[in-house]
């Protein structure tokens, strides 16, 4: 009987250990690498295109990155020949990147071809909104309170309204970024109950707005910043108002949720984001927008 | 005309007056009410004692002076008394006239009474050695070609030729029987079968559009009851969730595990139900195994697309599940032991046979093996603890007749997983001290209970009213401890705590009333009131001390969860238009009462059955039909700590529109093909937007904002399925194939394009066979291929460049939602079984092997990289390989 036992229970042991037996084996994935295609670009400005390529899975090394500088990057207006970029090597801390020597103009349809030896040829094309008709700004109030722990600085929260004419048809999209000495503001938050996201990487507010019929839109801000009376003068805080293509929106929102999922925790508690890609053959963004700043006396 | 037969007496003789006379008769009173139009509603007292029908009616017209007329030949000869107060002049009639093929009518201020083409047969179909009643036997009368099945409570009424009174009963796994109705009562009728162990499992009936395998012809439901034993057990558990994978229609995840996915529906879209009680997560270990035990289970019902409206509230399938009541003529024992559980159940009669119990439990016997597998394996890692997993369940049943017509039943179903996992690491280097403690607990289950009664209000009208609960828990709880010294004055210490709950709670009252009016017309109704707790999930931590642990665990328990009513009626029509011709008309409503919004869902239904020719038929269906509960899921896996949560303003119920149209055909008795086509649209699916987190920390209750975590959107699928079938005879299996196409599309996912579902399987192909080598040797086996499910996958990073050239996070090249196929899927199972009966009872032995050839199919996949090489890599793992197992059973 003790021998019988011995044999079931060693049956599975034996059986359990083959159940939850891990077996690795390899899954086939495409292994050649791609371009990496970023470039934001707005009226009035040379073009920027930064290019490098993707990287192993697991290889998050920024030491192992590379930018090549003999890509081809041809620039097309409106479906013309524009120009071929010229690289232009890192500097002032800044990465290489490819530029155009013409400046940009709104209403036009750029499209971008990358060719970097081994990889297979990117294509891209992004069309500059119109500029805003009109846009003002109105505080409608402005909170001092005295800092408990710092002394001399003050915690200054101010409300705006800011009045957009946007003739566009369809929905519309729209990044906000501010400053107030040199500097972010510490928050700045959408108080009107727009779809909107706070994102980090490049420090600001994405805002989608619905179609309608008015072509008139109040985004209402809340902005807050330091200020120390007694070594700063209380000049104007700066508010730029981007309207951006869609491409330049849902790339900047997927890399905000990226980022947002990562201070969560990482992928583990978190549903990984799929980054928008606007690149034929290639991964990153081409899009573009037109700014419009505007100081904001208080 | 009724009449044409029928000899006028328009003047009873004096002779029969004197010869009422050597009777007793005594009229205690008139009704207040009888007047001067004869009206048969009038209540009168009447009683006649050994008298023949003709005189006992002839005191009938003298007591309410109403003429009756009538031929002398149709009334029986035989003597008989009749006793009635305060009823009424039609119930006496019927009654008077019952079981003697007569009717009555009322036509110009007098009774005429004629011989009945037909008259009305009603009662039960039992199992003759147990007394367990038979859902879905089958109840042909050859005369006047109609045939019906058994409800779930194993009743039938039936409109019956005066001619040709036999009755045929028919069911799967007993001797098919012919019973003459002509000289028995007619009222309760139990008719009862002998199991027949060489399994004749189809009867195919003269009547063309009657199949006595399925719903009455109307709905293409699978009964998975006689298909059980064909198919090889993973463990030696036979399981019906596993077995509802080899139909067509049907896929699931890697082993069985995550859940069904019916016609490209999500996990949380198919209608469990114990005993008609709503199921909300009906697994044991992650999928691996149904809460389901053979044992207990009388029959199983699926249903995929054609849904008779009695069902609603899930839109993609029913799993019917009904489980034996007991042996109400003795006392049974029986248990079992196989690789994965242990096993007993014991059932007898109550009350001399009026009524019997039935209780049964089930329990893994893995967990000692595994807490001592596991420790092993820690001691030689150099650590300490173990984890074990363990599940168990019993089934209490019992019921008792109070009279013929009315029975009662008491159900339970309890059952619970639990998981436990301990880790302590200890290291000290050079004076580093470091320690760490993690202890892990889990526990997940549900709690069924219900009280139902049938009362047989008429020999055509049926009625049940039941009460039922149902609750599925979800806790976790973890403990974690840290320590580092480093071996001077620096020592940090970190404790962090974590508990997790959620649970959904439903009770109910129910009224179901089945009509059967005439041959032409099978009715169902009924309303049920519904009230739903959702606590969609609560999640406590703790790394400090500002609270007890404990204090935050109570405020959590106490917290009120959401609260949501509901009211569901429906009504159906079973109608045989003309003998090839039927179809099922109905609609199921429901009244949905949220805290923020209340909605009201109409499901119209309609299916029409059309027998071409006789073997061939035809079958169309369209199906609307809504589901207000949602299932949070990180997966789609059906996991445990998935969460159920109700509709909301924003968040709408889920619905779908179904089309099916089928062709049968019924080859000889044992063969028969069935070829399906269907469309189906989903609407209000939801999906955890991108860069969703799927917890919420805190000390306070904050999981309630799931509404901001998902996104809405739809999902399409169509296909053709195809389904082969041995029935019958020494060789029995089946093949099923399944080509479809299934998509979503989320505005906020994939950039609003269209992508494929995660189980969008092209092809799912089952063949299922079985062997009757012997009385005492059979074998089985299947073979499962589907193509692979759908991920999604990076297949590089890539690096952000910030606007003003600064080098940023990477990312994960994500390539389009759900674009990545995974490879095919297939698996060989064996099994062979030995059953032997003598005296005391019987016994059966089972060896089997899963997965015979070893395939490793992929379980999950993860990324790695291995720096030397650069070369980047996915992993995948495969979960069961080669599993041998066997099981034993005996029965006394």
């Amino acid at each position: 009987m003790r021998r019988c036992n011995y044999i079931l229970g060693l049956a599975i042991v034996l059986t359990l250990t083959m159940m939850s037996c891990e077996h690795d084996f390899d899954v086939d994935v495409p292994r050649s690498t791609q371009n990496v295609v970023l470039a934001n670009f707005t009226p009035d400005e040379p073009m920027k295109v930064y290019v490098s390529s993707t990287v192993p899975i697991g290889n998050v090394d920024s030491s192992s990155m590379k930018y090549p500088n003999n890509a081809d990057v041809t620039l097309y207006a409106n479906g013309a020949y524009e120009a071929d970029l010229i690289y232009t090597p890192s500097h002032d801390g800044g990465l290489p990147y490819y530029r155009s020597s013409a400046k940009m103009s709104p209403g036009v349809t750029y499209d971008i071809e990358v060719h970097v030896i081994g990889n297979p040829i990117s294509t891209s094309s992004n069309k500059i909104p119109k500029g805003l008709e009109l846009v003002t700004t109105e505080v409608v109030s402005i909170k001092e309170e005295v800092d408990d722990e710092f002394e001399g600085l003050v915690n200054v929260t101010a409300n705006i309204l800011l009045n957009v004419e946007d003739n566009t048809t369809g929905e519309s999209y729209f990044h906000l970024k501010g400053s107030a000495f040199e500097s972010a503001f510490n928050e700045m938050s959408i108080v009107n109950g727009l779809d909107h996201l706070n994102i980090l990487h490049e420090e600001g507010i994405l805002i989608k707005m619905p179609d309608s019929n008015s072509s008139n839109t109040s985004i209402q801000l809340e902005v807050s910043f330091y200020h120390f009376p007694e070594f700063e003068l209380r000049i104007p805080f700066e508010i730029e108002i981007r309207k951006c293509s869609r491409d330049y929106y849902l790339f900047h929102r997927s890399v905000g949720e990226q980022e947002l999922s990562n201070f969560r925790d990482g992928l583990l508690s978190s549903q990984s984001v799929q980054i928008h890609n606007n690149i034929v053959d290639g991964v990153g963004n081409f899009s573009s927008y037109v700014a419009s700043i505007h100081s904001v006396e208080w | 005309m009724f009449f044409e037969n029928v000899k006028i007496n328009l003047k009873l003789t004096r002779q029969r007056v004197k010869k009422a006379l050597n009777c007793v008769l005594l009229v205690l009173s008139f009704s207040a009410c009888l007047n001067a139009q004869n009206n048969l509603s009038a209540t009168i007292d009447f009683q006649v004692s050994n008298l023949t029908l003709a005189d006992a009616l002839w005191e009938l017209s003298e007591i309410t002076n109403i003429p009756m007329t009538y031929s002398d030949n149709d009334l029986p000869k035989g003597i008989s008394s009749y006793s009635f107060k305060s009823k009424s002049i039609r119930y006496i009639l019927s009654k008077m006239l019952d079981e003697t093929n007569l009717d009555f009518n009322f036509v110009d201020n007098q009774i005429v009474i004629f011989r009945s083409k037909s008259y009305q047969v009603s009662g039960y179909v039992e199992d003759l050695s147990s007394g367990e009643r038979l859902i879905g036997a089958s109840v042909y009368n050859a005369g006047s070609d109609q045939g019906t099945v058994t409800n779930i409570y194993g009743f039938y009424s039936i409109n019956v030729d005066v001619t040709s009174p036999d009755l045929r009963i028919s069911y799967i796994g007993y001797e098919s029987k012919t019973f003459d109705t002509s000289l028995k009562k007619r009222e309760n009728l139990i008719l009862q079968l002998t199991p027949n162990l060489t399994i004749e499992e189809v009867v195919v009936t003269e009547r063309s559009n009657f199949d006595s395998n399925s719903y009455a012809g109307f709905f293409s439901d699978q009964n998975l009851s006689g298909e059980i034993q064909k198919m090889p057990a993973l463990g030696g558990e036979l399981d019906y969730m596993r077995l509802l994978q080899q139909m067509p229609g049907v896929q699931s995840g890697t082993d069985g595990l995550g859940g069904l996915y019916v016609r490209g529906g999500n996990a949380d879209q198919n209608l469990v139900m114990l005993d008609g009680v709503p199921i909300y997560n009906p697994y044991h270990a992650l999928g691996l195994v149904s809460i389901f035990d053979e044992q207990v289970i009388k029959k199983v019902t699926y249903y995929r697309g054609q849904f008779p409206s009695r069902y609603g509230g899930m839109i993609s399938s029913v799993v019917d599940v009904r489980t034996k009541e007991g042996n109400n003529k003795e006392y049974k024992f029986s248990a079992g032991i196989g690789l994965i559980a242990t096993k007993a159940k014991a059932e007898g009669p109550i009350a001399n046979g009026k009524g019997s119990f039935l209780v049964s439990a089930r329990r893994t016997h893995l967990d000692p093996f595994l807490r001592s597998y596991s420790k092993k394996k820690r001691m030689e890692d150099g650590d300490s603890g173990f984890y074990d997993y363990s599940f168990g369940e019993v089934v209490a049943k019992a019921n008792y007749s109070i009279t013929p017509r009315v029975k009662t039943f008491l159900s339970f179903y309890r059952g619970k997983d639990d998981y436990q996992n301990e880790l302590r690491i200890d290291e000290e280097d050079a004076g580093f001290l470091y320690e760490e403690e993690e202890n892990q607990e889990l526990g997940w289950g549900n709690t069924v209970a219900a009280i139902r009664l049938n009362y047989q209000i008429t020999d055509k009208l049926f009625s049940n009213f039941t009460s039922t609960y149902s609750r599925f828990f979800f806790q976790s709880d973890e403990n974690r401890y840290f320590k580092f010294q480093d071996g001077l004055d620096f020592e940090d210490v970190a404790r962090y705590k974590e508990t997790f709950l959620s649970n959904i709670t439903n009770s109910a009252f129910k009224i179901d009333l089945d009509y059967v009016p005439n041959s032409s017309h099978y009715i169902r109704t009924g309303i049920e009131y519904s009230h739903n707790v959702f606590r969609p999930g609560v999640l406590a931590t703790q790394d400090s001390s500002f609270f007890t642990f404990d204090e935050i665990k109570d405020e959590l328990r106490s917290a009120k969860g959401n609260e949501v009513n509901e009211v569901n009626a429906y009504v159906e029509d079973e109608w045989l238009i003309h003998k090839n011709l039927g179809m099922n008309v109905g609609l199921y409503s429901s009244f949905f009462f949220t805290e923020d919004k209340n909605y009201l869902l109409l499901d119209p239904r309609i299916t029409v059955n059309w027998q071409m020719s006789k073997p061939f038929s035809f079958h169309f269906s369209a199906n609307k039909v809504n589901q207000p509960l949602h299932l949070l899921t990180r997966s789609g896996s059906g996991f445990p700590n998935d969460l159920w949560v109700p509709a909301t303003q924003n968040v709408k119920p889920q619905e779908a529109w179904i089309f099916d149209i089928e062709s049968r055909v019924r080859l000889n008795t044992a063969w028969k093909m069935e070829i399906h086509a269907y469309f189906k649209k989903m609407n209000n699916l939801i999906n955890y937007i991108d860069g969703a987190d799927f917890t919420s920390s805190g000390t306070s209750i904050s999981a309630f904002n799931w509404e901001d975590k998902v996104t809405v959107g739809q999902g399409q699928s169509q296909g053709i399925e195809f389904l082969v079938k041995k029935e019958k005879g020494k060789y029995q299996g089946w093949v099923s194939y399944t080509l479809s196409e299934t998509t979503r599309q989320f505005d906020d996912l994939n950039d609003g394009e269209t992508f494929p579902f995660r189980f969008d399987l092209r092809h799912v192909l089952s063949i299922v066979g079985a062997i009757d080598l012997t009385e005492k040797w059979s074998v089985n086996g299947s073979w499962n291929y589907r193509s692979g499910s759908n991920i999604n996958l990076a297949y590089s990073d890539w690096q952000y460049i910030r606007q003003d050239g600064t080098p940023d996070i990477f990312f994960f090249d994500l390539q389009d939602r759900n674009s990545f196929k995974l490879p095919s899927y297939h698996r060989l199972d064996l099994a062979a079984k030995y059953q032997k009966s003598s005296d005391w009872g019987k016994w059966s032995l089972n060896l089997g092997v899963y997965n015979v050839y070893n395939q490793r199919n992929i379980f999950y996949v993860r990324p790695e990289f291995d720096p030397i090489t650069q070369i980047q890599k996915y992993k995948s793992t495969s979960l069961i390989a080669l599993l041998p197992y066997f099981s034993f059973n005996i029965e006394i």
